[in-house]
């Protein structure tokens, strides 16, 4: 299968899964009209607003029709205007999703380098002192929530060391220093679960026949591992990465809350806390896009890295 | 005289404490000259790997070399240090594997394994590398190089795969090559056109040649001088034609006595009466690819059916078709008057006790936790028995395979191979089945042990009256055991007939390649 007609086929996959999400979140949020009006016109509103809002705003079409109303505004970029903040739900979404990708992004920079790093020197040599010492410390991380790990590590750098803010709120422009704590809470469970992953992963590829081959055609020790041990032993860890990635999403919000952060998952808690139903729509949508585009991310990598996976082989 | 290349002497390598035995291997003197190829032969845990491993300075973990001297142009292998023998591996020795596939590493092309080479023992530019193996890929007779080139390890056959490792090891043009089992795992054709590489690479570079095998059908063929390892001791040493001829130790003359001869059994021909086992008509597809074509089988009881083929040629999924672990696309199965296709549920469940299965790994088919006794007990009570009869069916079941009786109370670490596959047997037995397939059941056990196993078969068939249907790629195991034989070839039974018919006067051009290509064929 060529990469464009993989590319296609997964696309296609994606809109239908879009589709398909779509359509709950819509069944689930507007599927009782009255709900709509309450939520849209607040809790004091008169049944007879509530009656004229509906009816002015097409709530009394049959729910298919509205549906199809809906995802073409969804398409054409019309996402409503935010009952909450009372500005059009795009212009808050983009630059907080931005803000996000920053966190996040910096996260999953923390799991991949020293997730897979430490695994693979632990993976090296198993059994090594070298291999206990990173054991221990990724059993310590994975095994601390990330709620917790906020708490402890804003106790040492904040309260105890006064190092660094406690706050990430980013008023005065943007602060490298804020987002360190955010960064690394998010990042650290992870990074001590793949880390667990890699060495296994690698302790398993090390015990091979090929990495015998290897070392009996008179490789060094640094060749077998990056050359024949690494690229064989990333094929797990990449899954665990990629199925992180939707992960970090729902991280994000715990983490946002906590440092104050104005990304998405704040965003996504005020939504939800001010009833802002457009706004939680929105949302979901682009979470679910997230997830989606980052799946199809996941299985070029694979491609990549296992020549024995021809690209969408098993979809 | 020339000088040997490799000269080992008292080499003993220790076990770490609380093993069987002090020494993996104990005292081994050879010498391995140009342009020979010498075989160490030897069952399990005779020590053989752990002396070729040493060699490559690559022994497991945990053993010692405890003294002796392993002279190679006056540098003592067993004394030179990692960063040496990463220049003496590839370059001086070069070593060839049992599993051909797993040997390549699966995300890399096979140019780029064999360029490897180069690129770690020599300043060649990168165009005269590509020559290179190109070359070496030609000389190993790859059809189509340039594909194989381009290709990965899952996408070439086991015996290419070999041919490439071995091209990989012949790179440097190494003076020694150490070969461990190198055709063990493939099939008897493509086993015997690797043998003849190996030749001509002793007749036309003058390597000296380490080949380790269990096989003897497999060391008449190829070697110059054969060393026969027993408990980590060469028990004896000499030229082919000795070594074969006239052994002086007892266990090599006890190795040669349980090569399964070639020649069949005078059997008496099938009794009439109704069949035990009866196939018609059977086909199976996996998708849109068919895998058997019209099988036809008709077993009398007491008789022993060998189906034989190689790798891919569907026999596997014919026993697993017979025993309903996968359907076939049609067909009838009939096992003793009962069509088998058509049952479902309840009325399968008891039929399937009529026919059972041995299959070919003794380690991985017993459950390792629970008792041995109990796991055949519970086999007599599914097939009806009491609690109380199927104990004492248990119990003389252990003793007619061969068991003492208090294996009943032992778990199955506590048993070797041969032992194990008895254990299956027992458990087959258990139901008191009418059919017995046996999927390759002897072909993970050594020579002496294959053949105690193949008497105990024997023995137990014609006691019980057991229809057998007997897989297997071995020829020779076939001989010993089979009233009839079919011969199968992608799918299609190509021959079919006596067992003695079938062997002495083979009509399909297949099934003379198939003996052609018995190792050992001039010798045993």
């Amino acid at each position: 299968m060529t990469l464009g007609s993989f590319l296609l086929r997964k696309t296609a996959v994606a809109i239908l899964t879009m589709l398909t999400v779509s359509f709950l979140i819509f069944l689930a949020f507007e599927v009782n009209v009255a709900d709509v009006a309450v939520k849209v016109l607040g809790q004091y509103s008169t049944p007879d607003q509530r009656t004229a809002w509906l009816a002015e705003n097409g709530y009394y079409d049959p729910f298919v029709i509205r549906y199809l109303r809906w995802l073409g505004g969804f398409v054409t970029g019309d996402w409503g205007l935010s009952t909450f903040f009372r500005v059009p739900i795009t212009s808050i979404v983009f630059p907080r999703l931005g803000a996000s990708a920053l966190l996040a992004g910096g996260a999953l920079l923390v799991i991949v380098v020293f997730g897979l790093g430490l695994g693979i020197l632990a993976g090296m040599r198993a059994g090594s002192l070298l291999d206990r010492v990173i054991s221990v410390f990724s059993v310590i991380t994975t095994s601390i929530p990330d709620f917790a790990s906020a708490v402890f590590l804003s106790g040492i750098f904040v309260f105890w060391l006064g190092l660094l803010p406690g706050a990430s709120t980013m008023i005065s422009g943007f602060s490298l220093r804020e987002l360190i704590l955010p960064v690394l809470v998010l990042g650290l469970y992870s990074m001590g679960y793949l880390a667990r992953i890699t060495r296994a992963s690698m302790v398993e590829v090390m015990g091979t026949h090929y990495i015998r081959t290897a070392r009996l055609k008179g490789a060094n020790p640094a060749r077998i591992v990056l050359r024949h041990a690494m690229r064989n032993a990333l094929i797990t860890p990449v899954t665990v990465i990629m199925l992180q990635l939707p992960w970090l999403l729902s991280g994000v919000i715990v983490i946002e809350v906590f440092y104050a952060y104005k990304g998405f998952g704040s965003l996504l808690y005020d939504a939800a806390l001010n009833q802002d139903i457009y706004l939680v729509e929105a949302c979901a949508m682009v979470s679910v896009l997230v997830v989606v585009l980052s799946q199809i991310l996941s299985d070029l990598i694979y491609g990549w890295l296992n020549p024995r996976i021809s690209l969408g082989a098993k979809a | 005289m020339t000088q040997p290349i490799l000269h080992v002497r008292d080499l003993s390598v220790a076990l770490p404490k609380g093993a069987d035995r002090p020494f993996a291997v104990e005292g081994v003197t050879l010498e391995v000259n140009p342009a020979e190829i010498l075989c160490i032969v030897g069952e399990s845990g005779s020590g053989k790997s752990v002396l070729t491993a040493t060699l490559m300075g690559a022994a497991p973990r945990g053993l010692r070399v405890a003294r002796g001297q392993a002279l190679m142009s006056d540098e003592d292998l067993l004394r030179v240090s990692e960063r040496r023998w990463r220049d003496i591996r590839g370059k001086d020795i070069g070593m060839i594997f049992q599993e051909p596939m797993a040997s390549l590493n699966p995300a890399l092309t096979v140019a780029q394994q064999i360029e490897e080479v180069f690129e770690l023992h020599s300043d060649l530019p990168r165009a005269e590398r590509q020559r290179r193996a190109r070359a070496l890929v030609e000389e190993m007779h790859l059809p189509e190089p340039d594909r194989i080139l381009r290709s990965y390890p899952h996408q070439l056959s086991g015996g290419q795969c070999q041919r490439v490792v071995i091209a990989m090891a012949l790179a440097m043009s190494p003076r020694l090559l150490i070969a461990d089992e190198p055709t063990t795992a493939l099939d008897v054709t493509t086993q015997a056109q690797v043998l003849k590489l190996i030749r001509e690479l002793r007749d036309h570079h003058g390597h000296g040649i380490i080949f380790i095998t269990h096989d003897l059908g497999v060391v008449a063929d190829i070697a110059d001088r054969i060393a026969v390892m027993r408990q980590g001791q060469i028990v004896e040493i000499g030229s082919a034609e000795q070594v074969l001829k006239s052994p002086a130790h007892d266990y090599t003359k006890a190795l040669i006595a349980a090569v399964p001869s070639l020649e069949p059994h005078d059997r008496p021909p099938a009794p009439a009466g109704a069949s035990a086992l009866r196939v018609d008509a059977l086909n199976h597809s996996y998708g849109t690819k068919q895998v058997l074509h019209d099988i036809e089988i008709d077993l009398s009881p007491g008789r022993v059916l060998s189906i034989v083929g190689e790798s891919g040629s569907g026999k596997s999924t014919i026993a697993r078709n017979l025993i309903r672990l996968t359907d076939p696309s049609s067909g009838r199965v009939v096992v003793a008057g009962q069509e088998m296709l058509a049952l479902k549920g309840g009325a399968l469940r008891k039929m399937r006790r009529k026919i059972q299965m041995v299959f070919q790994d003794p380690f991985g088919s017993l459950n390792p936790r629970r008792k041995v006794g109990p796991m055949i007990a519970r086999a007599a009570m599914l097939s009806g028995a009491s609690r109380a009869e199927a104990i004492a069916r248990t119990k003389d079941l252990l003793e007619l395979v061969g068991l003492q009786r208090s294996a009943y109370d032992r778990r199955p670490a506590a048993f070797s191979g041969g032992q194990r596959q008895r254990i299956g047997i027992a458990r087959a037995l258990a139901m008191q089945p009418d059919v017995l397939i046996a999927d390759e059941s002897v072909s993970a056990l050594d020579v002496s042990v294959q053949a105690q196993v193949l008497d105990l078969l024997a023995d137990l068939q014609s006691r019980l009256s057991l229809a057998v249907v007997f897989i297997t790629h071995d020829l020779r195991v076939a001989a010993q055991i089979s009233d009839e034989i079919i011969v199968l070839s992608k799918g299609h039974v190509v021959e079919r007939g006596p067992a003695s018919a079938v062997l002495s006067a083979p009509q399909h051009p297949y099934t003379r390649d198939l003996l052609a290509a018995a190792p050992g064929r001039g010798v045993f």
